[in-house]
């Protein structure tokens, strides 16, 4: 088997989450660079994702087009009045618009039963798009790690979670939050932006979902 | 097919079995991969960090909080599962509300789950100010949002301009004083402006010039044997909501009530009788029934005194010798009688009011039969008036009548809490700060018409819809830096449209607040504020059924987004950036505020909220400090309970003792003829010239008695043929619920509402000749603006009347407060077709009775 290829294959899945979660951060000049990146990840995964990445990223050269996307940011994700597109899961998944909800909490309960828990310094919900990105990188993260170990049975655990946390989750929500990133969004990178992060996802829950994935032995460290 | 390509790669290595962890690790290092063995490596994240410690079990605990969903301030308890808020209910511990909490508590879970939050700093990017300009936020760190705050003040000082800071709050805890009275003074403004005359003034007005009392009675109702209501609606609105919840099944079972009102509130329909009555009229009604309780002698003899001859001489049209009668606790009844009452039949009052004969007559006597357990409870309704101070007097004076003050079964004061002040800032008042607090206040409290008779000061108190005005002509002079917290004038206050103005004209204005609003709109900077229920250190007092408490407010959830505390960890963080810029007195003032148990000085926001609030609290908790009420055995017990209980009520013992001029219970107002005149001496004029000032009609003796006034209502009755009333919501907080789903759910618990709608609530017998019914949208129009909302005919509004519910119609709130956000609001707010006018002597903004409409189909 062609073992260098699927680390190759699998780095790319890690860094494409990686560089979408970052895309949801506030931007500054360093985004940059991330689209520099995140477009040759999505090449090197043939994603479809790769086109709306490659069409947007253009758009951004210096200060005044991220000064534009810093107030498209805002209303989109941070308000401070009607937030246009809530990052957060539980606005999508339950019914009453609030966040924390019983969904943010098994969310929760995933960081935590893989060891994770919400960082200090990043004052927000546990279901922001941003970390339910990370946690599928990081999840991803271990599975290379176990791969690299020939531990079947830890890529095989990592693997189930990426798909359950998808399946129940991140797959779930992606699409109503792309829609209305979609229908506010004032900058063509934001419209782009959740193009590619719809469509990425799509494909690698497709994926995923399709995988022979026999259920590891409960005792299975979870990292 | 690439992707069935990635797909097989991973379904090739699990099914490689085969496949050794030696082998594996040398095909790998045999085609270079970047290998790193052995788990246990953490990926660099943001948002995401390894947990220190396992996560809970997934069991709640019941954590003690206090609710400010209105001023009813109950102590309450919330279920806190893994940090999350997920239920509340009243704290047991209270003697106050007794573990009884009203809707409004609930709503603050949908409140601190709110997506629309205000979540980080954030400063405008659009330098020009106007309803139609997006400020377009974006977000900054707490650094740069305090820095640039310390620098505007900073400019003022150098400048020796500090007048030109103003301060201004909302909801507030009795943290309070930190931010808006130490900061401000050491700063050096005298702008320091509360919302309070937006609240409740004149409600105070009469209580404070008949019994010495400037605030919120508390009402007796389980011992009481009648309970007259004037515009009082306890079972929704202030005060004591979940208390009077809580017991009024047994205020029902044992007494009769009845309320006066326009509207049938939700205690309307609970009462024995509903006085529909036409607004502004109460004064009227108040005088009637005192005409009655005297000419049929039914006043409270061991209270009030009698005749020295044991006859009644209180007789129709009829004046009475002063020397006739003797006086026991009170004081001036025969001034009364002679100046104002003897005149006053039911038979007059039913014209005025157009309430029923009969009606009055039995009310009244049936209320003096029951002396002296017979409550006469006043509400605001009849007292935001123009016209309401004398109204305040004419309700409250009953419960003289008939013995019912400071009595069992009657209306009571506050009972003694033991809460300590905080340190003085005098030592830390430079030059400059003293300069520039000698300058005149904004809201032109204690001008000639606006005496503002605060506890019988001139200027005592606050007119703070005026400071608007203030700001707008420059009068005393400009505003140029302005920080505000937890309040909404913008929408709150009536005639906001100027406040949009005023704000406008601010270069640069900070606003503290949960959620940002229509006056976050015309901000530069906007700080996200703590949830008062649930993320921050503080503490409120309040008191009902006998009982005062103090109830604590703590940080009892994970803390979600980048939040400060208002009035402790704002103001801190400020000194330490002012400090820093070489004006140290506010940090230096802060510092002393040490923590009672170790006596260490606070290092940081953190600590400073925590000490301050246990310094506050001291005499509470501390065993060795204590003074009176529950015996809490230290801080950590305290915070345990959250709450600590004063000794009972001790009734009678201000009869002749009230903080009155006379001490007795004063039915001519010596108290109000000094305060009067003193305004008048101030200003070098006559009381009747205040009178005059003040828009009032009573001259000579008449301004220190209770009586009544024709009411002042704007808009000529054939463009405007209907008399607008205004009633406050069972499910607002604060004005806060806008952007709550259950707010909208539930909104048909207010009688005559509508889930989902804001409706106007026409009796049909109005409504049919204009060929309006229910579901028709229509525009309301008063002199000064209009809204849009939504027609329900009702038989439960007096004719002639048009009742609307305050809360709705915001066009900057959240998503779910505007139709379409910044466009079209959902609903009307009432404060646009409020006009702006005052019931002078107290500095109380009136809302009711005030304004006349007409409506048009839309």
């Amino acid at each position: 088997m062609d073992v260098e290829k699927l680390l190759t294959q699998e780095s790319a899945r890690q860094d494409a989450y990686k560089g979408l979660a970052d895309c949801y951060k506030l931007p500054g000049e360093e985004l940059i660079k991330t689209l520099e990146k995140l477009g040759k990840v999505f090449e090197t995964l043939e994603s479809e994702a790769g086109s709306h990445i490659a069409l947007v990223s253009k758009k951004i050269k210096g200060p005044e087009e991220l000064a534009d996307l810093k107030v498209d940011y805002s209303q989109l994700f941070v308000g401070p009045y009607c937030v246009l597109a809530p990052p957060y899961g539980s606005v999508y998944l339950e019914d009453q618009r609030r966040v924390m909800g019983d969904s943010t909490m098994d969310v929760q309960k995933r960081y935590a039963d893989a060891g994770l828990t919400i960082a200090e310094i990043f004052k927000d919900n546990p279901d922001h798009i941003q970390a339910e990105l990370e946690f599928m990188y990081f999840l991803i993260f271990k599975e290379i790690e176990a791969i690299q170990e020939g531990s079947h049975e830890a890529v095989s655990s990592f693997l189930l979670k990426q798909r359950s946390f998808l399946q129940d989750h991140l797959s779930v929500w992606v699409k109503d939050f792309a829609q209305k990133i979609e229908k506010h969004a004032q900058t063509i990178f934001y419209k782009g932006l959740a193009m590619a992060t719809q469509t990425f996802i799509s494909e690698d829950f497709a994926e995923i979902a399709e995988l022979e994935i026999s259920e590891p032995a409960p005792a299975v460290t979870s990292g | 097919m690439e992707k069935k390509k990635s797909r097989t790669l991973i379904s090739d290595f699990l099914s490689n079995t085969g496949l050794s962890r030696r082998s594996f690790i040398k095909t790998t290092a045999i085609t270079g991969a970047a290998v790193t063995l052995g788990s246990g490596m953490m990926p660099k994240m943001k948002a995401l960090a390894q947990a220190a410690a396992p996560s809970s079990n997934g069991m709640g605990k019941w954590m003690p909080a206090t609710c400010q969903g209105c001023t009813s301030w109950c102590s309450v308890q919330v279920y806190i599962i893994d940090g999350r808020a997920v239920k509340v209910r009243g704290n047991p511990h209270s003697k106050v509300n007794l573990g009884a909490s009203c809707p409004r508590a609930h709503l603050g879970l949908q409140q601190i789950y709110d997506p629309d939050r205000l979540k980080v700093p954030m400063k405008r990017t659009n330098p020009k100010k106007g309803r139609n300009e997006d400020p377009k936020f974006v977000p900054i760190s707490w650094d740069e949002a305090l820095d640039t705050i310390a620098d505007k003040i900073m400019d003022l000082r150098k400048n020796d301009e500090t007048h030109k800071y103003m301060l201004m709050r909302g909801r507030y805890s009795y943290m309070r004083d930190i931010l808006y009275d130490r900061m401000t003074k050491i700063i050096g403004s005298p702008n320091n402006i509360s919302h309070s005359s937006l609240c409740a003034e004149a409600e105070k007005f009469g209580p404070y010039y008949t019994e010495g009392f400037w605030g919120y009675r508390q009402y007796d109702v389980t011992n009481a044997n009648y309970i007259l209501l004037w515009g009082a609606d306890p079972l929704s609105a202030n005060r004591q909501v979940s208390y009077y919840s809580k017991v009024w099944g047994d205020a029902v079972d044992r007494a009769t009530i009845a309320i006066v009102e326009p509207r049938l509130s939700a205690t309307a329909t609970k009462a024995d009788e509903w006085m529909p009555i036409k607004p502004g009229y109460d004064g009227a009604l108040a005088v009637a029934i005192a005409h009655v309780l005297l000419t049929k002698g039914l006043w409270y003899k061991p209270f009030v005194g009698d005749f020295v001859d044991g006859q009644n001489h209180f007789i129709l049209g009829q004046t009475v010798d002063e020397e006739s009668f003797e006086e026991i606790h009170t004081h001036g009844i025969v001034k009364w009688w002679n100046s104002e009452l003897k005149d006053k039949t039911p038979e007059w009052a039913a014209k005025l009011t157009g309430l029923d004969v009969d009606q009055i007559e039995r009310v009244a006597t049936d209320y003096g039969n029951a002396a002296p357990h017979a409550i006469s409870w006043v509400g605001g309704g009849p007292v935001m008036q123009v016209r309401g101070g004398y109204s305040s007097m004419a309700t409250h004076a009953l419960n003289g009548l008939v013995g019912a003050v400071d009595n069992k079964g009657g209306t009571q004061q506050t009972n003694k809490e033991y809460t300590s002040k905080f340190p003085k800032p005098d030592d830390f008042l430079d030059d400059i700060a003293k300069n520039g607090k000698k300058h005149g206040k904004i809201d032109h409290r204690g001008r000639l018409h606006f005496p503002c008779l605060n506890s019988g000061k001139s200027g005592g108190g606050v007119i703070t819809n005026n400071a608007a005005e203030g700001i707008l002509n420059e009068d005393p002079n400009e505003i140029k830096v302005a920080i505000a917290y937890m309040n909404n004038f913008s929408f709150s206050a009536p005639q906001s449209e100027r406040w949009e103005r005023a704000l406008s004209k601010i270069p640069f204005l900070v606003h503290m607040t949960t959620n940002a609003s229509e006056f976050s709109w015309f901000s530069d900077i906007i700080l996200p504020d703590t949830h008062h229920m649930f993320e921050k250190w503080g503490y409120v007092k309040a008191h009902a059924n006998g009982y005062r408490h103090v109830t604590l407010m703590q940080p009892i959830v994970k803390q979600t987004y980048d939040y400060k505390t208002d009035e402790t960890e704002i103001p801190w963080l400020i000194a330490e950036k002012l400090a820093k810029r070489g004006f140290d007195n506010l940090l230096s003032h802060f510092k002393e505020y040490k923590d009672p148990e170790t006596g260490k000085a606070p290092e940081n926001e953190k600590e400073f909220a925590l000490y301050s609030l246990k310094h506050a609290t001291q005499n509470l908790w501390d065993p060795a400090k204590y003074k009176g009420g529950d015996k809490i055995k230290g801080w950590e017990e305290f915070i345990k309970i959250g709450v600590w209980n004063s000794d009972p009520y001790p009734i009678r013992k201000k009869w002749s003792n009230m903080k009155t001029k006379t001490k007795k219970f004063e039915f001519y107002s010596e108290t109000l003829k000094e305060a009067l005149g003193k305004h008048a001496e101030k200003h070098g004029v006559t009381i009747d010239e205040v009178m005059k000032a003040t828009n009032y009609l009573a001259r000579g003796e008449m301004a220190f008695v209770p009586h009544f006034e024709e009411p002042f209502i704007l808009g000529d009755e054939k463009e405007y043929p209907f008399v607008h009333v205004d009633h406050k919501s069972r499910l607002n907080r604060e004005g806060r619920s806008a952007n709550c789903t259950w707010y909208y759910d539930f909104k048909d618990i207010d009688p005559g509402d509508e889930a989902w709608d804001d409706v106007a609530k026409i009796n049909p017998i109005d409504a049919k000749p204009l060929g309006i019914k229910s579901g028709d949208p229509i525009k309301l129009s008063s002199v000064t603006g209009s809204l849009s909302c939504t027609a329900k005919l009702w038989e439960g509004v007096r004719p002639g009347t048009i009742a609307k519910c305050f809360g709705q119609g915001h066009w900057a709130y959240g998503q779910l407060a505007s139709k379409e956000f910044g466009k079209t609001p959902r609903g009307g707010s009432s404060n646009d077709i409020i006009p702006a006018q005052y019931e002078a002597l107290s500095g109380a903004s009136a809302y009711y009775g005030l304004t006349r409409l007409k409506i048009e189909k839309i």
